[in-house]
């Protein structure tokens, strides 16, 4: 014991900065790195289970089910049980996608062949007609066009205007059908042709379950009906298309909402930081805005329904009965759109005071009525894109107004006094001498808005969400300018992560569903993490172009 | 601050009852005249009483140690200070080309276009030497392009920066030493064409050499401009500036042709912080 004690004085003598071996503090600083060593550990651990676990389960989903996992919309699977050694027939896209679907399935005798059909080509002078809106559809499909409806009468009979003339070749069938059920369209140069369709035809080396998405599976019906007799068949709701219209959806509440949200937080924290008089007022709303972060998102949802889906105002024609207030603008003698005539039961009530059209309405248990006015009426957008935008920038708003805030006086008080002092008003200075430097840190927030935003499944519940819906949100849209934008934003649309609840949670589970659960988290990573990489990289390049 | 002024009450002695002022000649730009200024709302007064007139085209130094009141003095004369809530001038008027420039008609931007101003710490935009040359006469709405050319290098020749960086008009700002910044500011400054030119402090952040570029360039602009510039250096003082105001206190002290100040002060405290018994 002394003798070490002597030699380690010894030592100290020898060499003053050597290494203290009974130290406690080197212990201690060991210690506390491996703390932040394996915290920081800890993060990217979890980090990588998570994204290695989505990775792994989802990208074999994408690689089977191919671009149509970003081409469609949600399908139902149909698993149909189809014996060995029978003939069938299938355009030749869908037996792609067939054999796509089953790999492990024994197709055989595979050939190519040519079916015969008849048909007509005929062509549509310019005009209006009136005709059902079943045979529009027909028209608009082989024309590839969409009319204009100009009016709507009794039993789905619409007028519609053709603005060119129009050559199309039909089915025969579906021709002779066509003219006579829509007599006044004058179709001239009628001429019958045959048309030859390529076909694949097969069979299958041993009785196989094969697994098809909905509209393959009513086509290689149609085509087969003696095959297709006595087959048993499993459906799977949810199990097979793509998930294209939730992307899309969701990205277009995120747009919504960030416009909003970065227009009212923006203006609102520049007004806090830079207009107000700072005391305890400014405080006091400062901390009401914190504390609306700790909101939970599904009262977020709630809000949105009341205040977003039944109260806002709206400027229309048809009135819904249900209103809260509303108030008259102007005469106007245009007809409710064909698509809110589609969507509601309205009451025509021509001329009459609405008070008695209500009257009426609530007898005759319509939902809206139109009586040639129009009006701000506080009636609720309904369930709808603008809604669901709106709710998601109430959500985010604390966000970005904090971090706003934040950057806007990170901003050095030189470039305000400099742009003051040489005569510039006092939003001039804001806009040329403040806003510019501060904008890398309101995009580094936006992109936690983004990011937040479109991950949140709660507050679109009750205000945007769909479960399903065939058609893209531009599709089927049936007005032009302001109106079309109207009727695009008032809809409801498929969202990514609430289609990724609903086939986790809402639907029969099958062997079938869980694929299609990882695909669409591992889209809806990727598509967060490119939104969030081009805000990055868009920052980084402003940040080198703004540096103080 | 208060705490400042008790520390130097004890190191400077009594306070005089009046403050000395001398002649001054040449015509009156801006005449101040019981000037009082407090920063909270009148509770205790910064500026106390304040009397004096500054010449056209002449420069005019304030000097005093830190906390006495001439900054905040410099800027009344462009209502800088309104940019706090709480501050304003309590008592006195002063007048700018004749004009009360508190009086309910007077815009401040124009104010502030007419009476520019260089910070003590040289702050060019994150831009463009030709962005930051051009800013004042842009947000007064000028876009032809031509003419904020010639602006630009009208006032970078008048600036005395114009040879060291016409072949880089384009580049930032920020690529600059910092004297050449701070000639930049004094350029962006005399682009929007003002009367007179409030100083801060210029050359506190500045190497030796580059504060003699600074003064050589401020003789050169006394011929056009008005010029207050408030200073630490006493010698900067003595070498620019032709009449000099020395302040203590929130109070004027002594104000006088500057070489009469220097050679021959009448107050006891003048003499003292000039000869750097104190300060």
């Amino acid at each position: 014991m002394s003798d070490k004690k002597s030699s380690s004085k010894q030592l100290q003598i020898g060499n003053p900065f050597a290494v203290n071996e009974q130290g406690s503090l080197r212990k201690r600083e060991k210690m506390q790195t491996a703390v932040l060593w394996s915290s920081t550990w800890f993060v990217l651990l979890i980090a990588g289970i998570i994204f290695g676990t989505i990775a792994v389960r989802g990208i074999p989903v994408l690689m089977k089910h191919g671009t149509s996992f970003l081409t469609k919309s949600p399908e139902t699977l149909f698993v149909l049980k189809v014996a060995a050694d029978r003939e069938m027939q299938l355009v030749p896209d869908d037996f792609a996608t067939l054999r796509r679907s089953n790999p492990a399935a024994k197709f055989t005798n595979i050939s190519d062949r040519e079916v015969e059909r008849a048909r007509t080509s005929f062509v549509v002078p310019k005009g209006n007609y009136e005709m059902p809106l079943g045979k529009v559809r027909d028209l608009e499909a082989v024309a590839g066009t969409k009319f204009q409806y100009l009016e709507r009468h009794q039993e789905g009979i619409v007028t519609i205007e053709v603005k060119e003339t129009l050559a199309v070749v039909m089915d025969q069938e579906a021709f002779q059908s066509f003219t006579s059920q829509a007599p006044q369209v004058r179709v001239t140069e009628e001429n019958s042709l045959v048309v030859k369709d390529r076909r694949k035809s097969f069979t299958l080396a041993e009785k196989y379950p094969l697994e098809m998405p909905s509209s393959v599976a009513f086509r290689i019906k149609e085509l087969n009906p003696e095959v297709f007799k006595n087959v048993s068949e499993e459906t799977h709701s949810y199990s097979a298309g793509g998930v294209l219209g939730p992307l899309v959806g969701t990205a277009l509440l995120v747009v919504i909402c960030m416009i909003v949200a970065l227009f009212v937080g923006v203006a609102a924290s520049v007004y806090l930081s830079e207009y107000a008089k700072q005391g305890s007022l400014m405080n006091a709303i400062r901390l009401a805005i914190l504390n609306l972060a700790g909101v939970p998102s599904i009262v977020f949802g709630l809000f949105g329904l009341m205040l977003f889906v039944f109260l806002a105002p709206k400027v229309t024609n048809v009135v819904a009965v249900r209103d809260a207030i509303r108030v008259p603008l102007w005469p106007s003698f245009s007809e409710p759109s064909v698509r809110q005539q589609i969507e509601r039961d309205i009451l025509v009530a021509k001329g009459k005071p609405v008070k008695e059209a209500i009257r009426v309405a609530n007898a005759n248990r319509s939902k809206a009525v139109w009586n040639g006015r129009w009006y701000l009426s506080f009636e609720g957008w309904g369930t709808c894109m603008l809604a669901g935008g709106f709710t998601l920038a109430v959500m985010v708003l604390p966000v970005i107004i904090t971090a706003c805030e934040e950057s806007l006086r990170a901003v050095p008080k030189g470039y305000r006094e400099a742009s003051l002092a040489l005569g510039a008003t006092k939003w001039q200075a804001i806009r040329t001498a403040v806003l510019p430097y501060a904008l890398p840190g309101i995009l580094t927030a936006s992109v936690l808005g983004i990011t937040r935003v479109a991950g949140e499944t709660a507050p679109i519940m009750f205000t945007a969400a769909l479960a399903e819906r065939s058609l893209l949100p531009w599709e089927g849209i049936n007005r032009s300018g302001l109106g079309w934008l109207f009727d695009f934003l008032s809809q409801s649309v498929q969202a990514l992560p609430y289609h990724i609840y609903t086939v986790a949670a809402r639907i029969p589970q099958s062997e079938y569903t869980r694929p299609m659960q990882d695909g669409a988290v591992l889209v809806f990573m990727l598509f967060v993490m490119s939104f969030a990489a081009l805000s990055v990289w868009l920052r980084i390049r402003m940040r080198s172009k703004l540096k103080w | 601050m208060v705490i400042e002024m008790n520390q130097e009450t004890a190191t400077l002695g009594d306070m005089p009852t009046e403050s000395t002022v001398g002649t001054i000649k040449g015509k009156t730009m801006i005449e101040c005249k019981n000037v009082s200024f407090s920063y909270d709302m009148g509770k205790t007064n910064t500026l106390d009483n304040i009397t004096l007139d500054i010449p056209e085209k002449q420069v005019t130094a304030l000097i005093g140690p830190s906390g006495c009141g001439k900054s905040t003095f410099l800027r009344c004369f462009n209502r800088m200070n309104d940019l706090i809530d709480t501050a304003r001038i309590t008592n006195g008027t002063i007048r700018i080309m004749g004009q009360d420039i508190h009086a309910s008609d007077v815009d401040p931007i124009e104010l502030r276009k007419r009476v520019g101003m260089v910070f003590q710490k040289y702050n060019p935009f994150p831009k463009s030497i030709f962005e930051n040359v051009s800013y004042g006469p842009r947000i007064q709405g000028i876009k032809d392009k031509k003419k904020l050319k010639e602006i630009v290098e009208q006032s970078l020749v008048g600036a005395a920066l114009w040879d060291e960086v016409k072949d880089r008009l384009n580049s930032s700002a920020f690529g600059l030493s910092g004297g050449q910044q701070q000639r930049l500011c004094i350029a962006r400054a005399i682009a929007v064409q003002p009367e007179v030119i409030l100083m801060d402090e210029p050359c506190s952040a500045l190497d030796p050499i580059a504060t003699a570029k600074v003064e050589e360039l401020i003789l050169e602009l006394r011929k056009n401009y008005t010029i207050v510039i408030v200073t630490h250096s006493m010698q900067q003082a003595s070498r620019i500036s032709d009449n000099t105001a020395f302040f203590y206190l929130g109070k004027l002290i002594e104000y006088d042709a500057t070489a009469t100040l220097f050679s021959t002060p009448q107050q006891k405290q003048t003499e003292d912080y000039i000869s750097g018994r104190f300060g």
